[in-house]
């Protein structure tokens, strides 16, 4: 799929563009989640779901093998979470959108869920460098009783390198993103953003942070959320549909931790009610150094 | 001079459309809006990168799709605009006035007979209908084509923006009128850019102009409703 801002240029025409992807079916098996029908190509992979004795849910890492989106790459992946499983799916690191010579590079989601599925999906952070032209997509399908949360961050590009840093020194950035109810289109996240910007264009588009930041959330959200932080600015939306949409800006880390505190936390109401733990958030079942892991970095 | 068009782009229309400022009054708040220059870099970077890439291009695409008497694809416009439109109060604001505008199409001689073969297809869907939509709508009613069209919708939006600067800031009517003119380039800049675009590409991505039209509902006194 190409983008009309993209138009006239091949995702995989670079020699040495890499495409890959996977499919990934969840399925409910002894009160866990697992793997149903699986297909990966590289340089995608994805690891064996983690199911944790005395965790809802299951924890599946999408790999890539690469530095990243280089010009040219092309990921499809797509996922279905049948009834009754609770899953989340994530990358391993934040994803590197590297600068484009002859085309675009682009990640493309296809997303089922069943209903009495509980999903997360957080794609990680998108650090796009210098000069990159990148689409990322995602066609998202739920039934009536389907429960899902989709989180993106956009950082302004390498941004801890000191002098070196590139901030939002990017060329093109689309994103398009649909989630749709009984075929009813539901929430739709579309922007094309075009590079470089300057300090005022950024401080626009970002209230002066580094990142915003987006979580899309089936129904509404928990009566209690994190409270507010001067280091972000946090916005929570009552779509149309009764679904939540929340933004941020502000910092990178505050916001990263802020959004997964509240997509965890929401989850966890989900499956255990109003009073449950957060998913993932005891046992220590996730690395001090997962990129969402400084859950408690800043609360 | 096409006196419907100018009708429906008039500074008294959309009905209720003075109640609101989109998101400005917490700019002002903010103290990011606080005279003539600030409004005018306001309104052209909202006019930029928040209208007329989303509501502007529903705009223009409505008005096509009903040249081409395509009454499935405007009403399907309105979904779109409910979907893509995050801020609640913006949201509201825009069916609101769509409605009214629609509303008052039907007692217009030149409109009402043309609404009668799109108003079906809206009611099926179940949609309010959104200012664009409903602008564009009858923009084509009134004989416009999609760029004239989008040129008075945008005109009339940055004028609506401005009045509510005008107000709100204050900045002397002098200097409101000289920021819509200075406006006029970037709006047949913006024309140029989305008269012919895609509704599939509609969209915008302003997460910190979200913030601030959310920050509004919580201003401790306001005097508009968005």
């Amino acid at each position: 799929m190409i983008p009309l801002e993209f138009e006239g240029l091949v995702s995989s025409d670079h020699p040495a563009a890499r495409v890959g992807g996977a499919r990934i079916e969840l399925i409910p098996y002894r009160d866990k989640t697992h793997l149903g029908c699986c297909y990966q190509q590289v340089p995608v992979r994805l690891l064996p779901p983690f199911a944790f004795e005395d965790e809802p849910a299951s924890l599946l890492y999408l790999i890539n093998l690469t530095a990243g989106l280089l010009d040219g790459d092309a990921h499809r992946i797509e996922v279905a979470a049948r009834a009754g499983t609770r899953a989340l799916v994530t990358g391993q690191s934040a994803t590197r959108v590297h600068p484009a010579v002859r085309g675009f590079s682009t990640q493309q989601w296809s997303v089922d869920v069943e209903d009495d599925a509980c999903l997360i999906v957080l794609p990680g952070p998108v650090i796009p460098y210098r000069g990159c032209r990148y689409h990322q997509r995602a066609r998202v399908s739920l039934a009536p009783g389907a429960r899902l949360i989709w989180g993106d961050i956009w950082t302004p590009g390498r941004y801890l390198r000191g002098e070196l840093s590139e901030l939002f020194q990017f060329e093109r950035i689309v994103q398009d993103f649909e989630v749709r109810r009984e075929s009813r289109l539901v929430y739709r996240d579309r922007f094309r953003w075009d590079g470089p910007w300057s300090v005022d264009d950024a401080r626009w588009h970002f209230g002066g942070g580094l990142v915003s930041a987006s979580l899309f959330v089936t129904g509404p959200l928990p009566e209690t959320t994190n409270p507010p932080s001067a280091l972000f600015s946090r916005a929570v939306f009552g779509l149309e549909s009764g679904d939540t949409c929340v933004r941020w800006c502000g910092d990178p880390a505050a916001v990263t931790a802020d959004l997964a505190a509240l997509a965890l936390g929401t989850a966890g109401t989900w499956t255990g009610g109003a009073k449950a733990p957060p998913w993932f958030s005891e046992g220590g079942y996730i690395a001090p150094n997962h990129w969402f892991s400084a859950l408690d970095a800043q609360t | 001079m096409n006196l419907r068009l100018l009708q429906i782009a008039d500074s008294a229309l959309p009905i209720s459309g003075y109640t609101h400022s989109w998101g400005l009054e917490a700019a002002i708040a903010r103290g990011l809006v606080h005279d003539p220059e600030s409004l005018e870099n306001w309104t052209r970077r909202w006019l930029r990168t928040c209208l007329a890439p989303l509501e502007g291009v529903l705009a223009a695409g409505a008005c096509r799709y009903a040249h081409e008497g395509a009454s499935d694809e405007v009403a399907g416009l309105n979904r779109l605009a409910a979907a893509s439109i995050i801020p609640p109060t913006i949201r509201r604001a825009g069916r609101e006035m769509g409605d009214q505008l629609i509303a008052l199409g039907t007692t217009w001689a030149w409109s009402a007979g043309g609404l009668a073969r799109f108003l079906p297809a809206a009611s099926a869907i179940g949609e309010g209908w959104h200012h664009p939509v409903a602008f564009g709508l009858l923009g084509a009613l009134a004989g416009g084509a999609p760029e004239d069209v989008l040129t008075a919708y945008l005109h009339q939006a940055a004028l609506g923006m401005i009045g509510a600067g005008v107000r709100a800031v204050p900045v002397g009517h002098t200097h409101g009128q000289q920021i819509l003119a200075y406006l006029h380039d970037d709006v047949a800049a913006l024309v140029k850019l989305h008269g012919k675009s895609d509704p599939a590409a509609a969209g915008a991505g302003c997460p910190f102009y979200e913030v601030l039209c959310d920050e509004q509902t919580r201003l401790y006194s306001r005097m508009y409703r968005s």
